[in-house]
């Protein structure tokens, strides 16, 4: 046992300057092997609590034991060999090494390496919690607050219940936002990361659970043919006005083009992503058919206001939430701005249960 | 530049001088100015409001329009400058045309066409008696209110191949061409047995088939006022002075209210009293473009 046997002096260690070929004192000897041994004992339970805290998830069970044998047996292997090879006593060299200085500066420079992935190391893990009252999976975005995305997407499920990974020597302070893309039901969640830290995520009960209302603002056929196409230069602009909850919402020069809103930056695009494209063509379709518009005509404007998609990612909505929404004529004359209320506007509108609804705009003469 | 210098001119330029004012005497006292040619003033106006109110550059898409309108007429009766821009100082044109965009109530929304307006002279252009053309039916949305090219090309590919139509040529002469006067006033030329009209032939290229007619309506002292109307046939250039290279016709047929003149080798010895102190308008009935170009003034003929 080391703590009882005395140490010999490393095979490695400088002469004594008083007599060089003459052996270490024992007395010194003992005291590098009782530091290195006690470095040894506070380091090794700091390194596995960092690797317990950044890295455990990131290996599985499988990994655990099956590396854990490997390495037992690799060890044992390297023992075996020196053993044979070397024609020492393991036991006695791994004395001798304890006790000499080298093993001292090995040691500091290990502390050193472990101080500096504790300062600079940070983990970011996604786990399933299993509460979802269906067995789906869930994807989930982390990304900057920007948009720009931190992580490619992650899963997490029943049969993934760990997804994310360890930013060792790499691990900067991030604010980042974490959103529920796949099944678009839940709030985006704030999950900045510290420089050291190892953020856990419990999918989906860390999340706050909401419902999501894509509204598509389309004009209707006498507006329609009022507003400018995409591609014109007006002298005419129009702009939109939404008013929800006592806040005015303003869109500057609507044209010819179906107004996604309901959502803010991030999720309205995710929302948009979902409805589905071929089935408002067809609602658009029969709503203008239905107003006796010619059927080339209706196909095609259907068409039309279903491809021309304007993101309006200025407000998110509740059911029964009433909105105003109003539309202004502005005209540019004698360098003036001459702005005057469409007629059939302002309207109300109460946003209704539905994921996704059509709002159309007045008929109008 | 001294004053001297400027009262006192050298003699060549002296000679030059006098040499001008001899020739503007001697023009003015032996030739009357040729008269110029006729112009039709062709015009464009929208006035459906959703077009009026949003579309960019309108006077811009107006001239545009009539201008390639204009273009259509001057091909097909070259009898006249079909005009789609301002027309020549000094030249008043013979009549007015106004195609205008309009829009009639229907559902779901307004309908859109041209209709023709006209007049002779310069007056308020009335509705003419031509078919609406179609732009926008009801039922269509898509209407270009907001793009200039967009529309211009539009009405013109509705409008152009309704012109071109035989059908519309055929109400186009009744409505507009036989309502010209191609000139206010005519000379009885007893010598010759002609009607001489105040137009340069070679300005308005009449076939030998075309008919014209004289309309004149005369004061009497006295009297109720006397109207009276001259069928002219085989008009022609003139080839004898005075007024060589103008535009004669013979006497097919006159009246004087209900009562025919009868005529004599083509002539009426009252005529060349009246048309003196008469308002006369010359008009086209039927037309027919001469077959070639040129003018019968010593110079080849050219085919067209």
């Amino acid at each position: 046992m080391p703590a009882t046997a005395d140490p010999p002096p490393a095979a490695g260690d400088p002469p004594p300057p008083a007599s060089p070929t003459a052996p270490e004192p024992p007395t010194r000897s003992r005291r590098w092997f009782w530091c290195n041994l006690l470095a040894l004992a506070a380091l090794a339970p700091i390194a596995t609590w960092w690797f317990q805290k950044h890295l455990e998830l990131a290996f599985t069970e499988v990994w655990l034991i099956g590396g854990g044998l490997s390495l037992w047996a690799f060890l044992r292997a390297a023992y075996g060999l020196v053993e044979t090879i070397g024609e020492v006593d393991p036991a006695s060299l791994s004395r001798r090494a304890l006790a000499s200085p080298e093993t001292s500066l090995v040691l500091a420079v290990a502390a050193l390496a472990l101080a500096l992935a504790w300062w600079k190391s940070n983990s970011f893990y996604l786990e399933y919690d299993g509460t979802s009252a269906d067995d789906r999976e869930f994807v989930v975005q982390v990304s900057h607050p920007d948009g720009r995305p931190f992580l490619p997407e992650l899963t997490v499920g029943p049969a993934a219940k760990v997804a994310g990974r360890a930013f060792v020597f790499e691990g900067e302070p991030h604010e980042l936002v974490c959103r529920i893309v796949k099944p678009l039901n839940y709030k985006p969640l704030p999950c900045p990361i510290g420089g050291h830290e190892a953020l856990r995520i419990k999918v989906p009960a860390d999340f706050e659970q909401r419902v999501f209302h894509l509204l598509r603002i389309v004009p209707h056929i006498g507006l329609f043919q009022e507003l400018p196409e995409v591609k014109d230069q007006p002298s005419v602009r129009y702009e939109l006005r939404v008013e929800v909850g006592g806040v005015a919402h303003t869109l500057p020069d609507l044209r010819r083009q179906t107004v996604f809103a309901g959502a803010l930056k991030a999720d309205l695009p995710l929302l948009m992503a979902g409805h589905e494209r071929a089935e408002y063509q067809e609602e658009l379709d029969s709503e203008l058919r239905a107003a006796s518009v010619e059927e080339g005509s209706a196909t095609r404007i259907a068409a039309k206001l279903a491809r021309r998609e304007r993101a309006w990612p200025a407000f998110d909505v509740k059911a029964g939430q009433p909105l105003r929404i109003s539309l202004r004529r502005i005209e540019r004359r004698d360098g003036r701005d001459t702005a005057s209320e469409v007629d059939g506007f302002p309207f109300d509108y109460t946003v209704t249960a539905d994921k996704t609804q059509t709002i159309w705009m007045p008929r109008l003469p | 530049m001294t004053d001297h210098a400027l009262c006192s001119p050298r003699p060549a330029s002296r000679w030059v001088l006098m040499l001008m004012l001899w020739a503007g005497c001697s023009g003015g006292a032996l030739a009357e100015p040729d008269p110029l040619r006729p112009q039709v003033l062709v015009g464009f106006e929208v006035e459906a409001d959703k077009f009026r109110q949003n579309l960019p550059q309108l006077p811009q898409a107006s001239a545009e329009m009539a201008k390639a309108i204009a273009a259509e007429f001057a091909l097909r009766y070259p009898f006249a400058d079909w005009a789609g821009g301002p027309v020549a100082a000094g030249n008043p044109p013979i009549g007015r045309l106004v195609a205008r965009l309009v829009q009639q109530p229907a559902i779901p929304l307004p309908e859109i066409s041209v209709k023709w307006f006209g007049t002779a002279g310069d007056g308020a252009p009335v509705a003419l008696a031509l078919p609406a053309i179609e732009i926008y039916s009801p039922g269509v949305i898509d209407r270009e209110t907001n793009n200039r090219q967009a529309l211009v090309s539009h009405v013109l590919q509705r409008v152009l191949p309704v012109v071109r139509s035989d059908g519309f040529q055929q109400r186009f002469m009744e409505a507009v061409v036989q309502g010209l006067p191609i000139a206010n006033a005519a000379e009885m030329h007893p010598t010759d047995h002609v009607v001489v009209i105040p137009r340069l032939w070679r300005d308005l290229r009449l076939g030998q088939e075309t008919k014209l007619l004289l309309v004149f309506k005369k004061p009497v002292v006295g009297g109720p006022e006397q109207q009276g109307m001259v069928k002219l046939v085989l008009p022609s250039p003139r080839t004898r002075s005075p007024k060589q290279g103008w535009l004669e016709a013979a006497v097919q047929d006159a009246s004087i209210g209900a009562s025919p003149l009868t005529l004599d080798k083509g002539w009426h010895a009252s005529f060349p009293a009246l048309l003196e102190g008469a308002k006369v308008a010359c008009y086209i009935r039927d037309y027919r473009p001469a077959a070639f170009s040129g003018v019968l003034d010593g110079v080849s003929l050219v085919s067209e």
